[in-house]
């Protein structure tokens, strides 16, 4: 059996009395495709600030290709090959958006074309404006292309449709998918909208109170009452250590 | 970058060259300090405009480069060698290598930001100031007095620049020559490195750019420029005392920088050249009050003209042309 792409072993993160992340363990496959959904606090965002090095956890391994990289800088952990979109849009405003495709590709040798990835976020006609300029969903778009240019083995996409349209929110699922399904690209997508995870049509994780509290296909989940209770009933509570 | 979007540098060289035929021997040897304080003023731009590092210290780097240069050409170090080449390049070196190591100090780790880092810097130039004052091997409080003029030596031709016409073609030569690299050079992948840092510098990290190496860069590439100047200063002043490590020319050059545009190193430049010209100016027009005049010019500017009283029109000039002036 092939080793897994990302291996999170026994994590743990606390911020002062709070759990965010509480003894996780999970794997990633080489070329899969997961969402990953739960309330606000459970341990989304600081799963994902913890497998790119913004944060540094109390216990537990994060392994990537079979390195260990815990205790590795960002930058450190971007070369190797994990990219990241943050929930919000974090674009350079004063750059044009040609440049700001430019930018994540000026220390490799073989990324993307920007005329590539503008064709891809359907911006081409928008390459001299300032990215100041775009609208919030073109933002999300370009922020994802940007990444992109990076040919990263691993996709981490944080809330990637806050803030779009219907129509943009379906233009970002295909995008993701194909991303996935025809260039293999290994993926993993942090969201809320539970209509857009089922346009994913992939596996689905659920956190709450730092913890996987299930794991399945988006119909297993949505038909699983523990989950109904936690997105339309009672909340957990906030752990405490 | 194409050659057009130095047109307006190139320009302003060529006006300022044509000068010294119209102006007589004073005023010329006011440009020749201007030329020096604008150069001041580019070391700035670089830091603050372009790294988006609020430097409120930089007098700290002109007046390391200003004893440097004044100790090697009095031979106060090696009394065989005061080549003003090598007092130079020493100064500049000292300067990058003050700003690396205090660099590292600010910048390492999770570094120092905003208004701390503004107030570190504030205390370090202070430090620096207090130092030299009492510094008596250096002057101490008095300075150091009688620096020689630059001079310049090529086998057996020597010339020292006593007179200040040939100073100012040859201060001309340098801020120009620094100038237009400078333009060249943000306008290529470092500056549009700068740029990234100085917008989102979480988003640069998370794209596999070392944050610590581009900052110690940039703040040492501000101190080289910054001790240079200092180095040219003391040669035409033939001073250098503590006010030119202190907080008061630290204060000085960001009201030059801010109110000519700290984005455009041309605006930077010409903040310098317009304040200096017009303080003098108003000193003569308004007495003790040109304080208060040029206070007050300085808050209508950053209020309604937050890109600079210069870079705002310069701006514009280089939409008409179809260039990005820098």
């Amino acid at each position: 059996m092939p080793s897994p792409l990302l291996h999170i072993k026994s994590l743990t993160k606390r911020f002062g009395g709070v759990v965010a992340v509480d003894h996780m363990s999970f794997e990633i496959p080489d070329g899969s495709l997961t969402a990953i959904i739960g309330p606000n606090g459970c341990g989304k965002s600081t799963l994902f600030n913890l497998i790119c090095g913004a944060e540094r956890p109390q216990k537990g391994q994060i392994l990537f290709e079979g390195a260990d990289i815990t205790t590795a800088k960002p930058e450190d952990i971007c070369k190797m090959g994990i990219g990241r979109k943050f929930q919000n849009p974090s674009v350079f405003d004063e750059m044009t958006v040609l440049e700001n495709l430019r930018l994540p590709a000026l220390r490799l040798q073989n990324a993307p074309t920007s005329a590539e990835m503008l064709s891809l976020i359907g911006l081409t006609d928008r390459a001299a404006d300032q990215a100041g300029s775009l609208s919030h969903g073109e933002k999300q778009w370009l922020e994802i292309a940007m990444v992109l240019m990076q040919r990263p083995k691993l996709l981490l996409l944080d809330e990637p449709t806050a803030g779009m349209t219907v129509a943009e929110t379906r233009k970002t699922a295909d995008i993701i998918k194909t991303l996935n399904r025809e260039d293999g690209m290994t993926i993993m997508v942090i969201e809320h909208d539970v209509r857009f995870i089922e346009l994913l049509e992939c596996p689905v994780m659920v956190l709450a109170g730092g913890e996987i509290l299930k794991s399945g296909s988006f119909t297993d989940i949505s038909n699983d009452d523990e989950v109904r209770e936690l997105y339309f009933g009672r909340r957990r509570e906030v752990k405490h250590a | 970058m194409t050659l057009r979007a130095l047109i307006p540098s190139f320009t302003l060289m060529v006006i300022l060259a044509l000068l010294p035929l119209v102006l007589n021997g004073y005023w010329v040897g006011q440009l020749n300090y201007y030329l020096v304080y604008g150069l001041f003023a580019l070391s700035l731009s670089v830091v603050w405009g372009y790294g988006g590092i609020l430097c409120l210290g930089q007098a700290a780097f002109f007046g390391i480069g200003a004893y440097v240069m004044a100790l090697v050409t009095k031979g106060m170090i090696l009394p065989d060698i005061t080549s003003s080449l090598i007092g130079i390049l020493a100064a500049m070196i000292a300067a990058v290598l003050f700003a690396l190591v205090l660099g590292f100090f600010l910048f390492a780790g999770r570094g120092v930001q905003g208004a701390y880092l503004a107030v570190m810097t504030i205390a370090v130039t202070l430090m620096l100031e207090r130092l030299m004052s009492n510094w008596y091997a250096l002057g101490g409080y008095n300075g150091l007095l009688d620096i020689p003029p630059l001079t310049l030596q090529l086998g057996d031709f020597f010339y020292e620049f006593w007179d200040a016409a040939p100073l100012f073609y040859l201060l001309l030569t340098i801020v120009f020559a620094i100038l237009f690299a400078l333009q060249i050079f943000m306008n290529s992948r470092y500056g549009l490195l700068l740029t990234a840092l100085k917008g989102n510098q979480d988003r640069l990290t998370f794209f596999g750019y070392g944050i610590l190496r581009l900052k110690m860069s940039v703040f040492a590439l501000g101190a080289a420029i910054a001790g240079l100047a200092g180095a040219l200063f003391v040669t035409i002043d033939g001073f250098a005392s503590p006010t030119l490590i202190g907080f008061t020319l630290s204060t000085e050059v960001l009201i030059w920088v801010a109110l000519g545009g700290k984005e455009m190193l041309l605006a930077a430049f010409l903040g310098a050249f317009v304040t200096r010209f017009a303080e003098g100016w108003l000193s003569e027009a308004l007495d003790d009050f040109w304080l208060l005049a040029i206070g007050a010019i300085f808050m209508v500017s950053v209020v309604l003209l937050p890109k600079g009283l210069i870079a705002t029109p310069l701006g514009k000039i280089g939409e008409a042309l179809k260039i990005r002036i820098r």
